[in-house]
């Protein structure tokens, strides 16, 4: 009987070492399965938070046709700074021979809420009152390690000067 | 025998039991988990866009947006000024210092016109011993009038709000508007009056407003 008590105490004892053991193993793998999850849900909230849109009048973007330069206005209307280098916009699909870019008021980041002035230079010319598409490409900076992209189109009338 | 099943029926309990409190912590950090990011996407989902309307706008090009005192002359006391033909629309006030000699000028309407017109001091009854010599020479410019409402519930910063003309000339609403209560919003159902002094260019057609990714634009009449 004696002996029958102690190899259950033994057992006993074992086996609440090798639960909790196993528990404490378990819980801590879970914790770190959910802290990965968190960073994921993260990074698709950022995508919620970093936004663009095209700026101005769409039914007069300004068209030099002396120099073949037309000018659009974006606007920053996420929660982060943009990118003004690591940007790209298509006029009906085709990529602009150059372009300049000004950040309004004033400053060197693109911050919520400012505007960047973009002058391209197209290959071809337009006529007054033709339509064009625009599709902005860009990312914001890097927040936290992760950099989300943006993109922004439109159709527009030109206005031809 | 008895003590033998009685210590596997309590080992086997305290295992069960340790089971389920690990299930219980990881449902516990799965839930809330969930209620973290649900919750940060309802947040996300109830911001509003702003909602305006541009009422109606109109641009006077021949409008008198400056007044410059060329002679201060004495002896006036504070009034008002108007065209010398009491034509065109434009009034005017001034203040004097202490010898009656003319020292600001404001445009209380700009007017419009085809040249810049010759300005005429209105004494009030106390200044009837003027010398005279005051005179006070307008320039004109464009001005662009404009009235616009706040449709939605979103309350605009007016620096959030951008200003365009024919497509260009960005400018930032605060940079040009002046509130009169010295408020910088735009609240829900508020009706804005942009008074625009632009004298660098001419002949404008449309006006656009720009706030968050809400474009509003309308012809210029």
């Amino acid at each position: 009987m004696a002996d029958g008590g102690a190899s259950s105490m033994i057992m006993l004892v074992t086996a609440l070492l090798i639960s909790g053991s196993a528990s404490a193993i378990l819980i801590g793998q879970w914790g770190e399965t959910v802290r990965v999850l968190q960073q994921q849900e993260r990074v698709a909230g950022l995508s919620s938070e970093v936004d663009v849109n095209i700026a101005g009048d769409l039914a007069m973007v300004n068209f030099d046709s002396a120099t073949n330069t037309m000018t659009l206005y974006f606007i920053n209307t996420g929660e982060h700074d943009l990118s003004t280098t690591d940007y790209e916009v298509v006029v009906n699909g085709v990529t602009p021979t150059s372009k300049t870019e000004t950040i309004l008021p004033a400053g060197a980041d693109w911050e919520p809420g400012l505007l960047l002035e973009v002058e391209l230079v197209t290959a071809a010319g337009f006529t007054d009152g033709d339509d064009a598409s625009i599709y902005f490409v860009g990312q914001s900076v890097a927040i936290d390690g992760v950099v989300e992209p943006v993109t922004a189109q439109a159709e527009v009338r030109l206005n031809v000067v | 025998m008895k003590s033998d099943m009685g210590a596997s029926v309590g080992v086997g309990g305290l295992i069960v039991g340790i089971s389920m409190l690990v299930v219980f912590s990881m449902a516990y950090q799965a839930i809330t988990l969930q209620i973290d990011s649900g919750l940060d996407r309802i947040e996300q989902a109830d911001q509003p866009m702003p909602t305006f309307v541009l009422n109606d706008a109109e641009i006077w090009e021949g409008a008198v947006v400056s007044l410059t005192i060329t002679a201060a002359g004495s002896g006036y006391t504070d009034g008002t000024l108007k065209s010398a033909t009491n034509t065109g629309g434009f009034t005017g006030t001034y203040t004097v210092d202490g010898s009656g000699a003319i020292v600001s000028v404001v445009i209380t309407s700009h007017g419009n016109y085809s040249a810049a017109p010759s300005i005429d001091i209105v004494c009030s009854t106390a200044c009837a011993s003027n010398d005279g010599l005051g005179d006070i020479t307008a320039a004109l410019g464009d001005v662009v009038y404009a009235n616009m409402t706040n449709t939605g519930s979103v309350t605009i910063s007016h620096d959030d709000i951008w200003l365009f003309v024919d497509g260009l000339d960005a400018t930032r609403f605060s940079s040009v508007y002046t509130s009169t209560i010295s408020s910088e919003n735009w609240y829900s159902g508020e009706s804005l009056r942009l008074v625009w002094l632009d004298a660098s260019v001419t002949g404008f057609e449309r006006l656009s407003l720009t706030a968050g990714a809400r474009s509003s634009s309308i012809e210029l009449v």
